[in-house]
């Protein structure tokens, strides 16, 4: 058999296969009956077709500046007005839609696969190897995470490369934590413990059984991420850590805007309002998402990093 | 967790955490403005920290509050055109090419109730400014430790290093204040001469009061409070709020409806500083002097001072504000903006389409607006550039290494004697220049040869006819090689309440005198 | 139960020394010569090649790591958490000088975030399914996604400057406390109305209640007495536990409204590159959560060792 068939045959096809029932079953309707889902659902899909189609779409270039026409009100021309160089905010919004969505994938998938990878093998290999890797998610969830990645931003410079390094760094012992969780009872199955005892190897029993299992809980903690590290993001930027000007970041918008609120707010609260609704639709669809992987769920809490 | 809790669970399972601090009142009148006529309290809000969060003490060399708050003063002070004014000292001369004799005022009284006499000038030298601030001082000042002599009880002398014509105008500067051997400056026990004593210093807040025995005549306000308020936008909504009586520099765009609006009256002054675009001529492709004129040829300061600077600044023609005297408009290049020009130059030029990299302080003042505009100035004729907004510990470095090639900034004079401008930009020898000169011979901003030389002699020459002469050549010539993109002089607005009255306007912002404040 | 505690203080005794490496280490990344930087940063001019090698040998910055780390942790030990490079002020004398006014702003938006959170957390718990339960978990979520930076400036520009009913900036009074309080407190008051919506549900079901009402105990009381009370319990260990993240965002309210406090101090002294001052904040905000964690995971098993611990915080 070739090579991508039998990858398909032993990777894919089990995610897939767990899945693929879900799809008409009534969970999925459950899931969209309920109208908060629906929204963070949506919410998130106009997001990402902006960041996907914005830049094509926009009507004007993000940094034409047009200095005769600045702090313009919202018009025809500019739907939601111009700032303080003249350039089209709407335009930038949507520029600006990307680079965050862009950051927030980024970033999550290298906290996804550096917590996802410590996790497993912390959980499977067990004994002082697990304590010690604990210890290593101890030591980075002992930092308040905006503290951290502003010292690390800081020291490194201020640009967002150096945002995004430290975002990924300060975020992904969570991850490690959960799937640790998981791999623990997973592994104490009975299939498990045939599988070892049949002397199948320990890659193929943690890609067909540890990941599989683990996926649920660590889908909708990178949902809610994205949220978070956007968010993050424009906090860090917002200090003066992050974007470089002109970028069209959504922080960074909203800071040179806050000295325009009285005469032109547009500039301050439109940023506002797409951090606020980006965040607020991952957060919507992770909970969502949480009910419809694992309705019995234990409630946890926690304030984003 | 689903279990039941007891009672005794819920008194023990308090986690270590919060203090609900409610109390924090730290017991001040805010938003007293004054306004009681004579010896009313006022709040004023310059644009630096008056006492930076993690040193609340009296910042003896940095921060502020030597600046505005005339609690302690020097021997000599800048009148409106920049000329130095007898102050602490009454007049001094010259006797030789390094000698410089002051004559100090008599019956002049610290707030400890002393009197000022030439012991508290040697002190106030020998054993503080000279000891306590090493090479940086004697380059400055021109002076060295065990220079500084009494002569009687109301005379001193001075000895330069070399001869320094300059030196009166050098000294007329707040960090070079008089002071008696019992102060402590660094412990916060600040004495001085000024109209004012220093009450409290707090986290964002000095208070000064009312010293009855200046020597300068009535002191009317009773008290003034300085607070801090870096943010420009904060400042303003202050001032508007009530909380604040008199504010520098509010944030541009509302100086408009702040000029419209009937409580509130806004005055402007041209200041010693101006803002420009340093161009490292050292370095590829900015060594090549039609690159450097294209770049003049594309900026418009009319429409950057109209723009985001909403009028207040004066488009510029050279480095160096026309509020000093040798400074001049009129006699340097015109460098109107000329795309099709520019474009000629670039063509000419050895530029091939390399990113350039320009650097500004993240605290400038519409710093990223400016850069903005000149980064799409650029474009325009087809040079692309780099903005990187760099707190100054992180700009300073790559301005040492000289790995950057547009700097935008500026300079600005605290004190009368600007010729240090000049210098410290212009010449091989200046601070900005001579690590690379020295190593490499090479520099920033130093054309070298030539130009140094009228830069020195324009340094030491007694004549201000010579200096001018000279410094004016020097400065055609660097506006000639396109060293610096010009921008603006920089104008400075104090908005305050329609009551006040009393207060004079310097070129120097931190030398404005709050005495005859009323209102 | 000893063997844990044992376990427990032994692995937060590890965790403090790995916290204590990675704070110190971090100004090692720093690009270019920290000794240049500061030394350039403090005399505003570029530094002599004999004045930073001065400046290097009296900080010690070049030794090698490990004996820079020896030295700095066995003056942290002793409670000497250094000195800023500018000026001669300890580093544990400038964070003590700032902390009032941060306990300040955490403890008030403590407050706040309680304040909004158990009424509607109440609510939504007894009205469960409801359109009230609906509208506050919308609520909660926008409270949680807005950020606190912009709500901040909304407050300002509302309050501050439109109704002129409280002060733009700083601090000193109840009255400059307020909104910076109403800004942090939002997003916690979100997170702990979901919390406590959760935990009252659970205890609303248990047994217990049931008990209670078949006393004959009018509802009101049922509910107020007993349900909220146990369900508070667990809202107040997350409340210390939070404080972290607390401190996170009082860095951000305390630059939008221009207070002092450790998060000022904190980002004036990243970009001044003050590193002792960094390394002391970031040191000590590590070890109190870890401290924290500790005890409150020795006071629960102290009291009821089958609670399940170790668990999961996502």
């Amino acid at each position: 058999m070739s090579g991508a068939a039998s990858l398909r045959r032993r990777f894919l096809s089990p995610l897939f296969d767990r899945y693929e029932s879900l799809y008409r079953s009534r969970r999925v309707r459950v899931f969209l009956s309920n109208p908060l889902n629906v929204i963070g659902l949506v919410t998130v899909s106009i997001l990402t077709a902006a960041a996907v189609f914005g830049p094509i779409v926009a009507p004007y270039d993000p940094t034409t500046q047009d200095l005769a026409n600045r702090l313009q009100p919202p018009s025809l021309a500019h739907p939601f007005g111009t700032d303080q160089l003249g350039r089209d905010l709407f335009s930038r919004i949507l520029y600006g839609a990307r680079l965050s969505l862009g950051i927030a994938v980024l970033v999550t998938g290298i906290r996804l696969i550096l917590g996802t990878t410590i996790g497993l093998i912390a959980g499977y290999a067990g004994g002082l190897i697990d304590e010690a890797l604990m210890r290593l998610v101890d030591i980075q969830l002992a930092f308040p995470g905006i503290i951290l990645a502003l010292v690390i931003a800081g020291v490194l410079g201020p640009s967002l490369r150096n945002v995004m390094i430290a975002l990924a760094v300060v975020g992904w012992a969570s991850y490690a934590r959960v799937v640790r969780s998981s791999v623990l009872s997973t592994k104490e199955r009975e299939f498990v413990k045939a599988a070892q005892l049949m002397g199948v190897s320990r890659t193929r029993i943690t890609l067909r059984h540890l990941v599989p299992n683990a996926a649920s809980p660590v889908v909708v903690l990178a949902t809610l991420n994205l949220g978070t590290v956007v968010l993050a993001t424009a906090g860090l930027s917002f200090i003066g850590l992050g974007a470089q000007p002109p970028t069209a970041e959504w922080g960074t918008m909203l800071n040179s805007g806050r000295h325009h609120l009285r005469e032109a707010w547009w500039i301050a609260n439109v940023p506002g309002v797409a951090i606020m609704l980006t965040v607020f639709g991952f957060n919507l669809l992770g909970d969502g998402l949480r009910d419809f992987l694992d309705p019995k769920h234990e409630a946890s809490v926690e304030k984003p990093t | 967790m689903r279990q039941n809790y007891s009672r005794r669970q819920l008194l023990g399972g308090v986690a270590a955490g919060t203090v609900a601090g409610l109390a924090g009142c730290v017991g001040d009148d805010d938003g007293e403005s004054g306004g009681d006529g004579d010896r009313g309290e006022y709040t004023i809000v310059p644009y630096m920290d008056p006492s930076p969060t993690g040193s609340p003490t009296w910042e003896r060399w940095s921060g502020m509050t030597s600046y505005w708050t005339r609690v302690v003063e020097p021997l000599v002070w800048g009148t409106g055109d920049m000329q130095p004014k007898p102050w602490l000292a009454t007049d001094w001369e010259a006797t030789d090419d390094t000698t410089w004799v002051f004559e100090l005022r008599e019956g002049v009284t610290f707030h400890n109730g002393q009197e000022m006499t030439a012991d508290d000038v040697v002190h106030s030298f020998e054993e503080d400014i000279l000891t306590e601030y090493g090479d940086f001082v004697y380059g400055w000042l021109h002076l060295e430790p065990g220079s500084v002599e009494k002569i009687d009880e109301y005379t001193v002398e001075f000895n330069n290093r070399e001869p320094f014509a300059g030196f009166p105008g050098t000294i007329a500067h707040n960090f070079i204040d008089i002071h008696p051997p019992e102060a402590n400056p660094y412990d916060g026990n600040v004495i001085g001469t000024g109209p004012f004593t220093q009450a409290e210093v707090e986290d964002g807040r000095v208070r000064v009061e009312r010293f009855d025995d200046y020597w300068g005549g009535d002191v009317h306000p009773g008290a003034l409070e300085f607070r801090a308020a870096e943010d420009a936008t904060t400042r303003t909504s202050m001032l508007e709020g009530g909380e604040a009586d008199i504010i520098l520099d509010p944030a541009k765009s509302r100086v408009s409806s702040l000029r419209d609006d009937d409580s509130v009256r806004v005055e402007t002054a041209q200041s010693s500083g101006s803002n420009f675009v340093s161009i490292n001529i050292y370095r590829e492709p900015t060594d090549d002097a039609r690159l450097r004129q294209a770049l003049n040829y594309a900026v418009s300061q009319e429409e950057i001072v109209n723009s985001v600077l909403e009028g207040i600044g004066i488009p510029a023609r050279g480095p160096v504000s026309t509020v000093i005297d040798w400074a001049v408009d009129d006699e340097l290049p015109a460098y109107e903006r000329d795309y099709d020009r520019a474009r000629e130059l670039i063509e000419q030029s050895t530029y091939d389409g390399e990113t350039l990299s320009m650097l500004v302080e993240n605290e400038m003042d519409d710093g990223e607006s400016i850069t903005q505009i000149l980064q799409n100035d650029f474009q325009e004729i087809g040079v692309s550039v780099d903005i990187e907004v760099l707190e100054s510990a992180a700009k300073n470095d790559r301005t040492d290494r000289g790995e950057f090639h547009l700097d935008v900034g500026g300079s600005q004079s605290n004190s009368p004697a600007a010729d240090y401008i000049m210098w410290e930009n212009f010449h091989s020898l200046g601070i900005d220049n001579i690590d690379l000169y020295e190593e490499e011979g090479t520099g920033l901003h130093n054309l070298g040869g030539e130009v140094d030389e009228l830069i020195e002699t324009g340094f030491q020459s007694p004549d201000p006819e010579q200096t001018r002469d000279v410094y004016v050549d020097a400065q055609r010539r660097i506006m000639e090689e396109g060293v610096v993109i010009p921008l603006f002089y920089q104008e400075y607005v104090v908005a305050m309440n329609d009551s006040i009255t009393g207060i004079d306007l310097h070129p120097i912002d931190r030398l404005i005198e709050w005495r005859t404040l009323e209102g | 139960m000893r063997r844990y505690l044992g376990y427990r203080v032994v692995t937060s005794l590890i965790v403090m020394f790995g916290v204590s490496v990675v704070t110190y280490g971090l100004i090692f990344l720093t690009p270019g010569n920290p000794a240049e930087v500061i030394l350039n940063q403090q005399l505003e001019r570029p530094p002599s090649a004999a004045e930073v090698a001065a400046f290097e040998a009296e900080q010690g910055l070049n030794e090698p790591f490990p004996i820079q780390y020896l030295d700095w942790l066995s003056d942290v030990l002793r409670g000497d958490l250094g000195t800023s490079y500018y000026g001669d002020h300890e580093v544990s004398a400038l964070i003590l000088n700032e902390l009032p006014y941060t306990l300040e702003l955490a403890g008030a938006a403590m407050l706040v975030a309680l304040a909004l959170a158990v009424p509607t957390g109440v609510l939504s718990a007894v009205h469960q399914g409801t359109w009230i339960d609906s509208t506050s978990q919308f609520g909660a979520l926008i409270g949680v996604s807005m950020p606190n930076f912009w709500l901040g400036y909304l407050l300002i520009f509302a309050l501050a400057i439109r109704f002129d009913v409280f002060p733009v900036a700083g601090a000193g009074s109840l009255m400059h406390l307020l909104l910076p309080a109403i800004a942090l407190g939002t997003g916690m008051a979100a997170v702990l109305t979901r919390l406590i919506r959760t935990s009252m549900l659970e205890v609303l079901e248990a047994e217990y209640i049931d008990h209670a009402r078949s006393k004959g105990l009018c509802e009101r009381i049922v509910l107020y007495k007993h349900a909220l009370r146990n369900a508070l319990l667990p809202v107040v260990t997350i409340v210390g536990l939070q404080f972290g993240s607390l401190l996170g965002g009082a860095v951000v309210i305390e630059i939008v409204f221009q207070r002092p406090g450790v998060g000022t101090l904190l980002v004036d002294s990243v970009f001044d590159r003050d590193y002792p001052i960094v390394q002391g904040i970031t040191l000590l905000a590590a070890i109190v959560f870890v401290l924290t964690n500790l005890l409150v995971d020795l006071s629960y098993n102290y009291l009821d060792p089958t609670v399940s611990l170790g668990g999961e915080t996502a």
